[in-house]
């Protein structure tokens, strides 16, 4: 199954993410984002733990991927796996594992809330498209 | 959608109505010439110019600059104007409606004055009424969120009550029953609606004149003795009052409502006191919850009042007859606020110990339209007028007031009473004549007094006026018994005269015919039963003398004041049940009226509005190209390795907390005051490089930490400086003020705040989003415009945040510009002429910013986003050298083509004096991407002999020329358009990339 696609938006990045699970949706979408940040990675091992409360689903991807953006930059980092202890549709706790990063080769300013959409399809699958700020 | 939905307005405006779609509060603008008109169509911008015209509180018009293009929330190139004092909340929450009414029909509005319905139309927007909050149980007060009129025929239901009210309206016109809500043609004669008896004065529109100036107040100031010898006090209470837009205080200021109803109570039972000469103090004596009315009426001019203190107190009163003593708890506020204090006694309002002085009812107040002078009536009266009450079961003492003053002041005290007499007759309440409250002395703190007083006439008609038009303020106990009295005495009046009409009926009727009986029945009806007629004609003495006291002709069947309160008040607040006497359909051919209304008082940041506090800086050097082409690459380079991109490579710097705090609420004035830059950087930028509303607090840890190794880094995407060369002056006057001269070479510098402003944003989004569905219930087109009122807490938190992230994008932008001079100087030598900041500019902000707006001075926030502010020619808030001929307006095109310099321009008002910002995106990163490589746009800029350094190539693409508009055609629109006026053009020699 594909993981993410990056489509057409005028000054910005726009990403579709897809998963079998809500997990797996939240995993792509921090896929997709990491891998347009171009990090350089370092090769040393790390792991941060991530736990947020929101309002409802969209929100809840949309606030993730801020404090996973926050973390990425403050402190030279990028995740490629995520373990989640919690996921509801208000509530988050995982833990991220990655790698220290020599330099990003592009600057993603915010995740934002516009044209945002979280579902789950008929075929009991999950999409998300998100909008971020470049 | 398509062109023909827009209206021309010029050849470079035009407009979307606000009928186009029905959320619309105002109609869209854009600024394009026809052509750059079909390429809007191509993205989602117009839709979301339009999504923008939907915000609660937006003021006149959502404007589109011509390098518009399609964003997220709003579009790029976006400006917006919000009312913050008080606004309209968004429709879809839950709100009292009133259906379609006659157009002469009256509407209580707030400051308890009424209009008619048909006048409320041409000014919905700026009034508020008064409505019954039946959850809370209070009468309030909110803004109108949208009227509307429509045509009706053939009929329209006309009801009267018992009491005399009548009202017209329209078959599903909702009114309130004892059974609930009901529509108009669901009532029946026997019916009980709700009525608030209270009828207020007609509004009229105050005068524009002025009561108090500046000269006036520092006059009287000077005359109380306060002037700038004790440091600055003057100045200080000048600026506290002008601020809060109280002086120059006109009869149509906003705050003169307050201002007339604290005036009345001070007059009672308040105080004014100067402590040494020097600290003002209000005291207010009170109920609780009348105190707490004055509070918020204090919080309404801009001032903190106290908490309310309770104390006891013992009082002495000697008599006639006795010496009475006893004791109360007396409640009471203050504040302490010497300006308020100085603007009240100004204004004419007694100081000090009120009994002890000579004064008058203020000359000016004589002069206000009929409901201000009602404000200070009413509180004054709240304050020291009687509470209606009976003396016997239907009869109510004359309602009356007394002003006590020490002896040898009797004769103030009669031209004071005077005073009040006139006013009253203006109402047409009539009084009597002013007499000594014999045997009676006080004995209070201050020493024996006399005292005199004026009572209302009781007759009922002139108390009904009294109590229906003129009432009490902070007063609500005796407001109410107000209304109830009022109700009641109508319904009195109404039945003595149908039982005069009727006994004179039936007593020449008697006489001439005899039989009783007979006559009788033809008379006897719900107000008139027979034994009265009985009584009439066979004259029982207990009935027939007119007695002292009481109307005999009410002693029949008539319920006492006290049993008419319990069966037909409604709660505690002044409403009653009135019964329906008649309701009959009429022939009406002609326009009703509806309105909703929202008892919420909102206004708002939208916060989807700020993305980054991105700007330009532009540095002028004395050179011209012919000196600089030998040492350009050389110039490039060490630019670009002084100027770290903040992404990893170049110099890598790390602030600790305090100095981001410091920067935060600094901005570049701090770092100009660490070295790091001249003076005349600071003048010659935006707000001096510092909003001074900026709150570190306000900043999350997670935004300093993000900006603490970025300050006076450039950054990434359209961000970039040039090297450029002036190839073109427009305009010979400006350019000579500005400094620029042909084939000078300046530098510019184009970039924000960075991560900072981006997780500012980021977070306030965060908080604002629940906030706005549960707390505030605010709907708005799209998350993004995630926004809470303007003055809540929470929304002027954020205002300080983002002025903190602006602050940050200065300081940024002044460490580059320090960054750019160290390259230069080792470049250049030490024999280098200095590089001169010509001036600094923001793309994105929120800027509070006052306009004149249907004729009233209003506080708006401008928030543009994507576009920049071109102040006029004497704007104050420009440098003083550029005053007379305008602000410095920056335009950078897109890399490696033509920039821009402009002047702001009058004819800007209409757009608060904002114009574009940039050149616009026409194409996504991916398109350009896909159409050209980084290393095709390197070589074809080369070619042209401009010098490219990046990093890397891969950026390069994104920001290709082609994903751009044309500037030149965005730059001619707001010259023709005459938002800002061309000066100069420029060109780059060099192009330096963050990457």
């Amino acid at each position: 199954m594909e993981k993410y696609q990056i489509l057409e938006h005028k000054a910005d990045l726009k990403i579709r993410a897809f998963g079998r699970t809500k997990e797996e949706l939240f995993l792509n979408t921090m896929l997709g984002m990491a891998e347009s940040l171009k990090p350089e990675i370092k090769k040393e091992t790390i792991e941060r733990e991530i736990k947020i409360k929101s309002l409802d689903l969209p929100t809840l991807l949309v606030d993730f991927l801020s404090e996973v953006l926050y973390l990425n930059q403050t402190n030279k980092e990028i995740y490629f796996e995520a373990v989640f202890k919690k996921l509801t549709d208000n509530e988050i706790e995982t833990e991220l594992i990655g790698e220290k990063v020599e330099r990003f080769g592009e600057d993603i300013k915010a995740v934002t809330y516009h044209d945002l959409e979280v579902k789950k399809k008929d075929d009991g699958t999950w999409e998300a498209i998100i909008l971020f700020d470049v | 959608m398509d062109k023909k939905d827009f209206k021309k307005i010029n050849d470079y405006l035009w407009e979307i109505p606000k009928s186009f779609r029905s959320d619309m509060r105002v109609p869209a603008r854009i600024y394009a010439s026809e052509k750059m008109l079909d390429d809007i169509f191509r993205d989602k911008s117009i839709e979301q110019i339009i999504n923008v015209s939907t915000l609660p509180g937006i003021q006149k018009y959502a404007l589109a600059m011509p390098d518009m293009h399609e964003g997220y929330a709003s579009c790029i190139g976006g400006v917006a104007a919000i009312r913050t004092s008080d606004g309209i909340i968004s429709p879809g929450m839950q709100g009292y409606d009133i259906n379609c009414l006659a157009p002469d029909s009256k509407v209580l509005l707030e400051n308890s004055c009424y209009t008619t319905i048909k006048k409320l139309e041409r000014a919905w927007q700026e009034q508020r009424i008064n409505f019954f909050d039946f959850k809370k149980g209070k009468l309030k007060n909110a803004n109108l969120v949208s009227f509307l009129k429509r045509y009706n025929n053939p009929t329209i239901y006309k009801i009267a009550t018992r009491s005399g009210q009548v009202i017209e309206a329209t078959s599903d016109h909702p009114i309130q029953t004892k059974e609930g809500m009901k529509e108009v043609k669901l009532l029946r004669e026997g019916d009980f609606v709700l009525i608030y008896p209270f009828r207020g004065v007609k509004y009229e529109i105050p005068m524009t004149k002025t009561i108090l100036t500046e000269e006036k107040f520092k006059n009287i100031l000077k005359k109380l003795g306060k002037d700038n010898s004790q440091g600055h006090a003057v100045s200080q209470i000048l600026n506290q009052l002008k601020s809060r837009n109280l002086l120059p205080l006109r009869f149509n200021s906003p705050a003169l409502p307050v201002i007339l109803k604290i005036m009345g109570f001070i007059f009672g039972d308040g105080m004014i006191t100067f402590i040494n000469q020097k600290k003002g103090v209000l005291h207010f004596y009170a109920r609780t919850e009348d105190l707490q009315e004055i509070q918020k009426d204090i919080a309404k001019l801009g001032f903190s009042p106290s908490k309310i203190y309770s104390r006891l107190r013992h009082h002495s009163i000697t008599t006639f007859y006795k010496n009475y003593r006893f004791s109360t708890t007396e409640h009471s506020i203050k504040n302490g606020s010497s300006a308020l204090a100085a603007l009240l006694a100004a204004l004419g309002t007694p100081y000090g110990v009120k009994s002890h002085q000579s004064y008058r009812v203020p000359k000016w107040i004589f002069d206000c339209p009929l409901w201000q002078k009602r404000l200070f009536l009413a509180s004054f009266f709240g304050a020291e007028l009687s509470t209606p009450s009976t003396l016997n079961k239907y009869n109510f003492y004359a309602l009356q007031f007394s002003v006590q003053k020490k002896d040898g002041l009797e004769d103030n005290v009669k031209l004071l009473l005077n005073d009040f007499k006139k006013l009253l007759r203006d109402f047409n309440v009539q009084t009597s004549h002013i007499q000594e409250v014999s045997g009676y002395r006080y004995s209070g703190k201050q020493g024996k007094t006399r005292g005199f007083r004026i009572q209302i006439k009781e007759n009922a008609e002139n108390s009904i006026k009294f109590f229906e038009t003129i009432g009490y303020e902070y007063n609500l106990k005796k407001q109410k018994e107000a209304c109830l009295a009022a109700h009641y005495l109508r319904l009195k009046l109404k039945i003595v005269q149908a039982r005069t009409k009727a006994r004179k009926t039936v007593q020449s009727l008697y006489q001439r015919k005899g039989d009783f009986k007979k006559i009788s029945e033809n008379l006897i009806d719900e107000y008139v039963p027979e034994q009265f007629l009985y009584h009439s004609i066979f004259k029982d003495n207990r009935w027939s003398l007119e007695s002292r006291r009481g109307d005999p002709r009410i002693a029949f069947d008539f319920p006492s004041f006290k049993e008419f309160k319990k069966s037909s008040a409604f709660r505690d607040n002044g409403l009653v049940w009135d019964k329906i006497e008649r309701i009959k359909k009429i022939p009406y051919a002609d326009f009703v009226y509806d309105f909703t209304i929202n008892n919420n008082n909102h206004n708002f940041i939208a916060n989807g509005f700020v993305v980054s506090n991105c700007g330009m800086k532009l540095l002028k050097s004395e050179y011209s190209e012919n000196e600089i082409k030998p040492h350009l690459d050389k110039l490039a380079t060490e630019v670009q390795k002084e100027v770290p991109s903040g992404l990893g490579r170049g110099r890598q710097i790390k602030l600790s907390t305090q100095e981001i705090d410091k920067i935060l609420e600094g901005g570049a004035k701090f770092l100009v005051k660490r070295g790091y830059g001249e003076k005349e950087d600071i003048e010659n930028c935006e707000s001096n490089g510092r909003l001074e509303w900026a709150d570190a607090s306000a900043v999350s840890s997670h935004a300093k930490n993000r900006g603490r190794d970025q300050v006076g880094t450039l950054g990434s995407g359209n961000h970039f400086m040039e090297v450029q060369k002036v190839v073109e002056i427009f305009n010979e006057r400006a350019s000579k003020i500005f400094g620029l001269f042909k084939d000078q070479i300046v530098i510019m510098i184009h970039c924000g705040s960075r991560g900072l402003g981006h997780q500012v944003c980021t977070d306030y989004l965060r908080e604002f989003i629940p906030l706005m569905l549960n707390k505030y219930k605010i709907k708005i087109p799209d998350r993004e415009f995630a926004c809470v009122p303007f003055n809540s807490p929470e929304g002027q938190r954020a205002l300080a945040a983002s002025a903190a992230a602006a602050n940050y994008a200065w300081a940024n932008r002044q460490m580059i510009a320090h960054f750019v001079r160290k390259a230069w100087e080792s470049v250049l030598g030490e024999k280098t002429s200095p590089l001169i900041a010509l001036y600094d500019v923001a793309h994105n902000i929120i800027k509070k910013e006052k306009y004149l707006i249907d004729g009233k001075e209003t506080e708006v926030a401008v928030h543009r986003k994507g576009a920049t502010r071109a102040f006029p020619p004497l704007h104050p808030e420009i440098p003083e050298k550029y005053r007379e001929v305008g602000q410095p307006v920056l335009i950078p095109g897109s890399m490696g083509t033509a920039s821009y310099i402009l002047v702001g321009q009058k004819e800007g008002e209409t757009a608060f004096y904002s114009t574009c910002h940039g050149a616009g995106r026409t194409m996504s990163r991916h398109e350009a991407m896909r159409r050209v490589s980084g290393q095709e746009v390197i070589r074809e800029l080369a070619s042209k002999g401009i010098i490219v350094k990046c990093w890397s190539s891969r950026g390069i693409a994104e920001e290709a020329p082609i994903a751009y508009k044309n500037i030149h055609d965005v730059v001619e629109v707001v010259h023709n358009a005459g938002l800002s006026k061309k000066v100069a053009k420029l060109v780059p020699l060099a192009v330096i990339k963050g990457e």
